[in-house]
């Protein structure tokens, strides 16, 4: 199965192709003001460099969130627009899942945790057994120390919430057990969100409107109404 | 040439297909209006949220409606702005994408020259002409000397006509979207029952300004009305601010045409569907022999239309692939 991949849901952006596994070309770039500049022409090299035929792809799979609502916009649409276009389906993967993955190690507890700026973190906890990730607790934003308190095992930390709060957690994290992810492995990686969609999400993959951005964290309108 | 307009600046998705920058084969508009009612006004990240779901499904109807396949379509323009960011980047990036996918000609439009180009899709308009472009953003007038050459003469100095509707009918409790509230009561009122202010009536500026118009309502309601305005003074107080809004806007732009020696004027953009200014527009206009082109309610409010139009006129076979366009929050006309 051919899957062109799509993350932006961090400051990083990145796109793939990649073919039942195997990573035919991926480009990442990161610190970019807005990723909608550059996406496409990350997407056009791909094709371009590989020479495969945008036709003839099987699957487009797009990092969902939770992250920047604008990076998500950027990639959503994208894909959106690409598999309208092409007439492909489209596969939406949740993006502390890609993190989750990128992990090494045996079996045990991973906390991929992705800064969401406002000193919080959107976080969830997975458990591996056997190289399946199986979803123990649901996303939720939060202080990222409060997240690392409420943990009751050790557990691998990854992400970029991991590694922007590494300071604020890392004696909590130490005191549980758990491991920080080196920064670079915490990135979310589009060839690593293309394998995960081929295993997981590749079935349930359909039209693209069917396909919505998991926001975690809602409109600041909803939360001043439900002060009132 | 079949064009897929694309617009998503604000609150309404929308989409529209377009042959030969004149007959309008769909025009499908989605409205958020019911989403944004309970907060009186857009709130942002609501809307880009419900562009990401409405964006494809539109699309898909504009198709429909026009009884097209993608394949049909030979270009794509889409609005690059100004607008809402969040809101305009789905639209970008869905037509960046859908045009790219489909190898067609791409085109970003100004929000702004889409609106001066609706009047076009329904007539010839002599050139050049004063074109006054008042919505809930903008209450501009251009002196058009020809497609693509705009002059602004002059535009509000602060709150928007339609941003002031919405902002006095949030004032009286009347709800959002305060424009159609105030001109559906204003029907059954005086226009002379309150004595508001013209601001810059007499100023030989093109200028507007109607904020003070809006402070000086709620003054008045504070001062005649201290426990609430009574149901039965609403439509007085609602058509004698539509009439300050009116006056002015009608003044001003007539005002524009007699200065620059033109005799035709158009109106577009979302406020220039209130029934009240485009009656008194007939009126004055006809006293003074300039000709008014008034817009059909449809192609005024935001629509996709009016962006595959402004994009006739730029789509060529032969334009690089905009492969790094972006959302332009900011954009004077």
């Amino acid at each position: 199965m051919r899957i062109l991949s799509i993350d932006t849901a961090t400051p990083s952006a990145s796109a793939a192709l990649v073919d039942d596994g195997r990573i035919l070309a991926e480009c990442l770039i990161s610190g970019q003001k807005n990723h909608s500049e550059r996406l496409l022409q990350i997407i056009d090299r791909l094709f371009e460099w590989t020479g495969i035929a945008r036709e003839s792809i099987d699957l487009i799979a797009v990092s969902v969130g939770p992250g920047s609502f604008t990076g998500l916009r950027v990639g959503i649409s994208t894909a959106q627009g690409l598999a309208f276009a092409l007439d492909k389906p489209l596969a939406g993967v949740p993006t502390l899942e890609v993190v989750a993955s990128q992990t090494t190690g045996g079996d045990g507890l991973v906390s991929p945790m992705i800064d969401a700026r406002k000193q919080q973190v959107y976080a969830c906890l997975y458990r591996r057994t056997g190289g399946v990730l199986e979803q123990v607790q649901p996303a939720t934003v939060l202080d990222p120390l409060a997240w690392v308190e409420s943990l009751t095992g050790s557990a691998v930390l990854i992400g970029t919430g991991a590694s922007v709060y590494y300071g604020l957690i890392a004696a909590c994290a130490a005191a549980k057990g758990c491991t920080i992810a080196p920064e670079h492995l915490g990135i979310p990686r589009a060839s690593a969100l293309a394998i995960l969609a081929q295993v997981k999400y590749a079935g349930s993959a359909g039209r693209p409107e069917l396909v919505s951005a998991l926001y975690v964290r809602p409109p600041d309108a909803f939360i001043d109404e439900a002060k009132k | 040439m079949i064009i897929l307009g694309i617009e998503t600046s604000c609150d309404e998705t929308a989409a529209a297909i377009v042959s030969n920058g004149s007959e309008i084969l769909s025009n499908v508009i989605s409205t958020q209006v019911d989403y944004h009612k309970k907060y009186g006004g857009i709130v942002p990240e609501i809307a880009s949220r419900k562009h990401q779901e409405n964006i494809i499904p539109v699309v898909r109807e504009a198709l429909d409606r026009a009884h097209m396949q993608l394949q049909d379509i030979q270009g794509i323009a889409v609005t690059q702005g100004p607008g809402l960011i969040g809101s305009l980047l789905v639209g970008v990036n869905a037509a960046k994408a859908i045009a790219y996918a489909r190898s067609i000609p791409l085109v970003g439009i100004n929000h702004l020259e889409g609106h001066m180009l609706a009047p076009h899709l329904e007539c010839d308009i002599p050139l050049p002409n004063i074109t006054l472009v008042v919505s809930g953003g903008h209450t501009n007038i251009y002196y058009m000397e020809k497609v693509g050459s705009y002059r602004l003469l002059g535009k509000t100095r602060d709150d928007a006509a339609g941003e002031a509707y919405d902002k006095v009918a949030k004032l009286l409790g009347l709800g959002y979207p305060g424009g159609v509230v105030i001109d559906r009561l204003a029907q059954n009122g005086n226009p002379a029952a309150f004595s508001f202010p013209r601001p810059m009536m007499h100023d030989a500026s093109c200028d507007f300004s109607f904020s003070g118009l809006k402070t000086a309502v709620l003054y008045c309601v504070k001062n005649n009305f201290p426990d609430g305005v009574p149901e039965n003074v609403l439509p007085d107080l609602a058509a004698s601010f539509q009439q300050a809004v009116v006056d002015s806007i009608v003044e001003k732009t007539l005002q524009a045409c007699i200065v620059c020696k033109v005799s035709a004027v158009a109106l577009t953009g979302g406020v220039a569907a209130n029934s009240r200014l485009r009656l008194h527009m007939q009126q004055r206009a006809q006293e003074r022999k300039i000709s008014l082109y008034l817009t059909s309610t449809i192609l005024c409010t935001d629509n996709a239309a009016m962006i595959a139009k402004a994009g006739s006129f730029k789509l060529a076979h032969d334009l690089p692939f905009p492969y790094e366009m972006n959302a332009i929050s900011r954009w004077p006309l």
